[in-house]
């Protein structure tokens, strides 16, 4: 009814609107509704067309929201085709004389009858694994497992092994779902060929033990290689052999067994041509499914030179003979209990040559130490782990035992302010270690948890200095037939708790609650011998201590989530008691404290492109055995440190904001952060020097210490140029203060970097990778002294690049250079630049591959670097492996 | 207070049903591109298949379509509600990676066109590199001529419109026996569905391959490339950022992870790592 009264007014309006449209115009126009018939519910976008006699149509429209139409139509116009998704069509004939049309459709439920129904078949779900099949993405290139992950879309293999999964680092690397390596996977990956694997899965949010399975969420993602066949147990191997000139020899052999109840990866190798083992070795992962609680010991270190590694790859500079064994095997019993054997042996003979100058400013003086020295290290490493682990749906339990033996002998000839001696450095390192967790389910929702964890460590140093070296330390001043330093310092630490977590979406809650004990003793003599007779140091009487720290804690964790907004709020509370014993002077020094050491972290997401990023954290550190000694220690021919009584406490506030904005449809990212740090420290370095030594103590005295810094990046795709371009930037202040011969000096150190980088490629097969930054240092005192000391500035400039190249489908043929510009005020311009290319010649034979490497190509002998350390100034100067060519050939069967 | 969730559970049920249409149809079309104009003789190709709600359309690549069924988009709806709802820490990883996928015509194009006929909406969802966009404009109308011109495409009886869209000019046939104002990618508002079209240029066709009906009505007109972490733009910015990716598709890509390694993967010759050139770019909109 209401519709027909619409209608009547319609035609009414029409009619009244364009009298003349309808008497004189060529085109007369029909309009009208159309609905369905049987709810009267008017039709959105049905099409109404005028057909011709030959049934063509020759014009058309699209009923509105409220189902009318209007269409103008000429002559030729026979019907009225009206259909609709879902109905019959109609077709009535045009009749001239109605200018109104009510239509009713009639719904039809099947459509197009001659059209056959194909829904899809269903795939297979995916969930939270990744896996790419080696037979979809390897090269026939690609030799080892490493090989292929290199080439794998979102991942990325760092220069010490390291996995990256879209830039957030792998938690682990597994075999069939094992950790077989115990987190040192880097060797794993060179030494399995990829014909062992099917597919590489990336798994995140990857929860290994099984208690905790969809009860406790993680971000972590895991990397873990699927073997092709399970059951196997066919030994295989990779072997390399590689020789070079000058004399240089590289062997390897890696057997290796993998199936689903017993893995072993084994290597064996030798080589004098710069490669590190030790890289092979090295902790990327986590050990076992736990996270580390252990306490890392600290130790006082003796050497034989004060100065630091150059900062360029060990490689140029390495001039070595290593050997590694390598064993690690895990067996599965039928009951699904896992026992692992991790074992490393690790020996290195090489030598290390340098030439420093170290300039100390004085108030009155400018001390200069000037060294030469050639130094030989023999170290030899072992480690050994063994771990138990039953990992079931009703409980987890593991408990790994560790052995770490650590050995070197090293020794070096010093020529030092003109004067040649002789030294000699003894060291051995113990560490015996167990970790026990268990965790069982429980009926309800929350989960518990009992970790113990003890160790006990123990390192033992002695360095014998010769007859030709001058003590300068008064009133012995003068030369000995030998001065030597020996210090032991056995340790014991155990860590056990009880936690309690409850899982839940919005809020997720863990309370821990343990107990700490730490204890560390330190013996310690510096000894003259004279003409066989032991004279001990007269200023002191070396060195019998003891340092203990046991706290209670109680931890709170909150992890919040809101829809734009997430937080993570630690909350520790340790009640703390330190004892230092130090019989030799009569100490005996106690303290006890109640701790709260928040750890804050907020994060608001404006919309996908933007987010704020603010944390806070308050450090209260209480300083160890390293801090708590009185006896005098020579740690070099040149230093010589020890600590005044009372502890030395160092309260530190870390505080960032950081704004993160990316325009990724311009393909624009930036950030720009802010951060605060603020050290109060209630003890501060003196240093007394003379002529030939420098004498550190820690006096009390409440000092400060802020670094503030502003940092930021940006980077844009140039899309007339098709590069990417990208620009980083840092300024920071450092203020600081130190004592140097009794004078309070306030340092201030100002720091500017500039990063700059470009990638581009030119034509198909090559490409160019563009890195330079440029550094500002500038060093001053904030207060007029006496002392005549220089504002420094320093300049540095660093360009890297590679280019590679990929032609003839086998051959791969990459240039990779390094470039760096010093300048400094106080001594000359220096600097380098490192030409390395190869040349790989892929799949000889089936299994036989060749490379040819050239290092050093502009042949560079040597490597000078400066730094810069409050009134301190060094230079140093190393002689790095000349050009080098290397022809390696790899095999494996 | 129960009485509210079932309320609140319908109207959510509703809104749902509303933006999500069950598949009728799926018309499967070949594409064919001149995209660089110094190659005429070699155009990029590709099926595309067009799925047709009652009132609201996808059109997507087929493999995209066959990528995709309901059971990967509730796996993926569920991780998405899980990832939003578990406390994590920074930002989270997007599944998948860079990798760059082309074919032996250079880049494949990984774009959806979604059309909704009642709110006169169009949506372009696209995937260049490894970020998701979406734009959303206005479905404007196509000024099409009706021509008498007739012919047989598959079973169906068809005739010629002439219409000008995108700064090109193009000649569609269209059937009335498929009652659908709609056709391949952005053309439409034809009284029956576009089973070919062309532009004057002889540089775009949409050939009709095949068409089958579905009466799963879990399979719907959503977007497969939409997700939470689709990046909102205009279709101009879209368009720009298409051309350099189409053009520089490794260069882009580095952008947008500037520390990863890109991984090339040719879906016609996997052993062939190199992306095509394209030397003189012919935009599908002037």
């Amino acid at each position: 009814m209401n519709r027909l009264r619409t209608s009547i007014f319609f035609v009414f309006v029409s009619a009244f609107l364009f009298p003349s449209l309808n008497l004189n115009a060529q085109q007369k126009i029909i309009s009208g509704i159309v609905a369905d018939d049987s709810s009267s519910v008017p039709l959105y976008g049905a099409s109404v067309s005028l057909l011709n006699e030959q049934g063509l149509a020759i014009h058309y429209t699209f009923t509105n929201q409220t189902g009318n139409f209007k269409l103008a139509f000429s002559n030729k116009s026979v019907w009225v085709n009206i259909s609709y998704v879902g109905y019959k069509t109609q077709q009535v004939k045009l009749d001239t004389s109605k200018t109104f049309y009510d239509i009713r459709l009639k719904a039809e439920a099947v459509i197009l009858k001659d059209v056959t129904v194909k829904n899809r078949p269903a795939a297979k779900m995916k969930g939270d694994t990744l896996s790419y099949l080696i037979r979809d993405f390897a090269n026939k290139n690609d030799r080892s497992i490493a090989d292929v992950i290199r080439n794998l879309p979102g991942i990325e293999v760092t220069d010490n092994g390291s996995i990256y999964f879209n830039g957030k680092k792998i938690e682990n690397l597994y075999i069939e779902g094992d950790d077989v390596m115990d987190g040192r996977y880097g060797m794993a990956t060179k030494v399995i060929k990829k014909e062992l694997i099917k597919s590489v899965d990336i798994i995140s949010h990857h929860q290994p033990i099984k208690v905790l399975k969809d009860k406790v969420f993680t971000d972590n993602v895991v990397l873990n290689l699927v073997l092709q066949n399970e059951n196997s147990l066919k030994l295989s191997a990779t072997s390399q052999l590689g020789v070079g000139l000058p004399a240089q020899i590289e062997a390897s052999i890696a057997p290796i067994v993998l199936s689903k109840k017993l893995k072993i990866v084994s290597l064996a190798g030798y080589n004098n041509a710069g490669i590190d083992y030790k890289n092979e070795i090295k902790q990327l992962g986590g050990s076992n499914f736990v996270d580390d609680i252990s306490a890392q010991k600290k130790d006082i270190t003796l050497s034989l030179s004060s100065i630091s590694a150059p900062d360029i790859p060990l490689s140029y500079y390495y001039f070595n003979k290593s050997a590694i064994f390598s064993l690690n095997t895990l067996y599965k019993t039928k009951s699904d209990v896992q026992l692992k054997w991790n074992s490393n042996l690790f020996f290195d003979r090489n030598h290390l040559d340098y030439e420093g100058e170290t300039l100390n400013y004085l108030a009155d003086d400018t001390i200069t130490y000037s060294d030469r020295q050639t130094i030989i290290n023999k170290p030899l490493l072992f480690s050994a782990g063994f771990n138990v682990m039953i990992n079931k749906a009703k409980c987890f339990l593991t408990n790994s035992f560790r052995v770490l033996l650590n050995k070197n002998i090293s020794s070096g000839l010093i020529d030092f302010n003109g004067n040649s001696f002789e030294q000699i450095l003894n060291q051995k390192d113990k560490q015996f270690s167990n970790d026990f967790d268990w965790i069982p389910s429980i009926k309800n929702k929350g989960i518990a948890e009992l970790r113990w964890y003890s160790s006990y460590g123990t390192n033992w140093q002695r360095l014998n200095i010769d007859s030709s070296y001058y003590f300068d330390v008064s009133p012995q001043s003068g030369y000995y037939d030998m001065v030597t330093q020996q210090t032991q310092s056995p340790a014991w630490f155990h860590n056990v708790y009880l936690s309690y977590k409850f899982p839940s979406e919005k809020i997720f809650q863990e309370y821990r609650f343990g107990y700490k004990y730490l204890q560390e003793d330190l013996n310690s003599n510096l000894s003259l011998i004279d003409n066989g007779v032991i004279i001990p140091y007269a200023n002191d009487s070396g060195n019998d201590a003891t340092f203990t720290n046991s706290s209670i804690y109680l931890l709170s964790h909150y992890q919040i989530k809101r829809q734009k907004f997430r937080s993570d709020i630690q909350l520790p509370f340790l009640l703390q008691q330190i004892k230092s014993k130090q019989p030799l002077y009569s100490l005996n020094e106690h303290k006890s404290n109640l701790l709260v050491l928040p750890n804050l972290n907020f994060t608001y997401n404006f919309d996908d492109e933007k987010y704020l990023q603010a944390t806070y954290q308050l450090q209260n550190i209480f300083g160890d055995i390293t801090t708590a000694y009185k006896g005098v220690i020579l740690l070099n021919y040149r230093n010589l440190q020890a600590y005044t009584q009372g502890f030395q406490q160092q309260k530190i506030h870390r505080a960032n904001v950081m704004y993160s904005h990316q325009k990724s449809i311009k393909l624009f990212y930036s950030n720009i952060g802010l951060s605060y740090d603020y050290t109060m420290a209630n003890t501060i370095l003196s240093d007394s020097l003379s002529n030939n030594i420098s004498h550190a103590v820690f006096i009390p005295y409440d000092n400060s210490q802020k670094t503030v810094s502003v940092y930021g990046g940006l980077s844009q795709y140039l899309f007339t140029l098709k590069t990417k371009v990208g620009l980083k930037m840092q300024k920071q202040w450092i203020f600081s203060e130190q004592f140097v011969n009794n004078i309070l000096l306030p340092f201030q150190l100002n720091n500017f970097t500039l990063g700059a980088s470009a990638d581009k490629n030119v034509a198909k097969i090559i490409n160019i990778n563009y890195n330079a930054n440029l550094s500002w240092l500038s060093m001053k005192l904030t207060d007029k002294t006496t002392l005549q000391f220089p504002q420094t500035k320093s300049f540095s400039f660093d360009q890297k690049f590679k280019v590679s190249l990929n032609f003839l489908k086998h051959f791969y043929i990459e240039t990779t250079g390094t470039h760096r510009i010093n300048k400094w005020q106080a001594f000359n311009n220096t600097g380098y630049f490192f030409l390395d290319a190869s040349v790989k010649r892929l799949g000889i034979l089936k299994g036989l591959d060749a490379e040819l490497n050239c290092y050093n190509l502009l042949n560079v002998k040597d490597y000078t670097i400066y730094q810069q350390s409050k009134n301190q100034f060094s230079a140093s100067s190393y002689p790095t492996r000349g050009i080098t060519f290397f022809l390696r050939v790899n095999y494996s069967f | 207070m129960k009485k509210n969730i079932i309320l609140l559970s319908l109207l959510l049920l509703s809104v749902f049903a509303f933006a999500q249409e069950a598949i009728k149809l799926n018309v499967t079309y070949k594409f064919s591109y001149v995209r660089d104009l110094e190659n005429k003789e070699a155009p990029y190709t590709s099926n595309m298949v067009l799925s047709l709600g009652k009132t609201s359309s996808r059109y997507c690549t087929e493999k995209l379509f066959n990528d995709n069924d309901k059971k990967i988009i509730e796996a993926r709806k569920k991780e998405q509600e899980r990832l939003q709802s578990m406390p994590s820490s920074g930002m989270t990883a997007v599944v998948g990676g860079p990798t760059l996928t082309v074919g032996k015509y250079g880049v494949i194009i990984n774009e959806e066109v979604l059309k909704n006929f009642s709110t006169k909406k169009l949506i372009i969802e696209a995937k260049l590199g490894i970020k998701n966009y979406h734009a959303e404009t206005n479905l404007s109308e196509i000024a099409w001529t009706v021509l008498p011109e007739t012919k047989k495409i598959g079973n169906y009886d068809c005739q010629k419109a002439t219409g000008s869209y995108g700064g090109r000019k193009y000649e569609a046939w269209f059937t009335k026996d498929i009652p659908y104002q709609d056709g391949p990618w952005k053309l439409h508002g034809l009284p029956g569905l576009i089973l070919e079209a062309k532009d004057t240029a002889n540089e775009i066709s949409f050939t009709f391959k095949e068409i089958s009906k579905n009466d799963d009505t879990e399979e719907t007109t959503q977007s497969f490339l939409n997700s939470p972490y689709s990046i909102d733009t205009n279709t101009k910015d879209l368009a720009k950022a298409r051309k350099a990716f189409e053009t520089d598709p490794k260069g882009v890509m580095s952008a947008q992870a500037p520390n990863a390694r890109l991984y090339v993967r040719n879906i016609d010759n996997p052993n062939d790592k190199t992306v095509v050139k394209i030397k003189k770019y012919n935009p599908i909109e002037l």
